[in-house]
């Protein structure tokens, strides 16, 4: 009697791990962020009357990603148009050259629901590009 | 005592022109639209799996205004660049070469607190793209 018990024991512990196991394989996966948006850091300083800030905007097109990037520092720079390779991991490379010193820039990082998170800082600070809307439809007088 | 009240009217009238023409120079202007901003049309049509519209994005640069054109007509264009003329009353005009089919395209509008109201050469009837979020940071799936 004790044996058929212990043996029943047993099988309901084993169900319960093979249940806790496999209960989060068969949850759906999490939807990875949107890759298309606009990404900004771009504000009005009223102090010192610049621009500042950093704009990526994200799009798809019938030829893949593409964007744009927009630096200002104290005058916004000219709009730079790009072409991003995003994967299923939502893992991106943007390549373009500088305006300004002609070289070749190349960012990469995974776009989440919060941003652009890259491995190497952005120029105005920090590893997140917050998605925020575009700062020429909110016109912010400070940082997103 | 004709000719008396003949002058009388003729000095009374004078006057109200010149109060109404005062009035009227010194009505506040009417306060001009931001030029730069989102303007879209672009929805996805869920029934046919459609990407119909056309959204324009102006900036400005250090260089002066430019933006992006986007145009949709089942999958979405590639981002073409543009450097739209925009005079003191917000007419805009900008011209671009469609970069997958080599159509050339050339816009007259205006540029309204609500949006950008105009038509491509050939069209018949002015349409509006609406002032608000890029189409790319909401996904709509009704018109904007």
């Amino acid at each position: 009697m004790n044996g058929i018990i212990q043996k029943r024991i047993a099988l309901t512990g084993l169900t319960l791990a093979l249940l806790v196991f496999t209960w989060p394989a068969m949850a759906p996966a999490k939807r990875p962020a949107s890759p298309t948006g606009t990404f900004s850091s771009m504000y009005y300083s009223e102090e010192g009357g610049d621009l500042i800030g950093t704009e990526v905007r994200i799009v798809y097109t019938r030829k893949g990603f593409q964007g744009t990037v927009q630096d200002a520092e104290g005058e916004p720079d000219e709009l730079i148009l790009f072409t991003a390779t995003i994967d299923g991991d939502n893992n991106f490379t943007i390549s373009y050259t500088s305006p300004r010193t002609g070289d070749p820039v190349t960012i990469s990082g995974r776009v989440t629901e919060a941003g652009l998170e890259t491995k190497t800082k952005w120029w105005t600070g920090g590893n997140l590009l917050k998605r925020a809307p575009s700062y020429w439809d909110v016109r912010r007088t400070s940082p997103p | 005592m004709i000719p008396a009240l003949g002058k009388h009217i003729g000095v009374t009238v004078l006057v109200a022109a010149s109060i109404l023409g005062v009035w009227v120079s010194m009505a506040p202007a009417e306060k001009r639209a931001p030029v730069a901003g989102t303007y879209s049309s672009i929805f996805y049509n869920g029934d046919s799996g459609d990407i119909n519209g056309t959204e324009v994005r102006i900036v400005y640069t250090r260089k002066g205004y430019q933006g992006t054109v986007q145009i949709s007509q089942g999958e979405p264009s590639q981002l073409i660049l543009i450097k739209p003329t925009i005079d003191d009353d917000n007419h805009i005009t900008f011209e671009f070469t469609d970069p997958t089919f080599g159509g050339r395209y050339s816009y007259s509008g205006r540029i309204t607190a609500s949006g950008m109201t105009g038509r491509f050469a050939g069209e018949e009837a002015d349409q509006t793209f609406k002032r608000g979020p890029s189409y790319w940071d909401t996904w709509r799936t009704d018109p904007p």
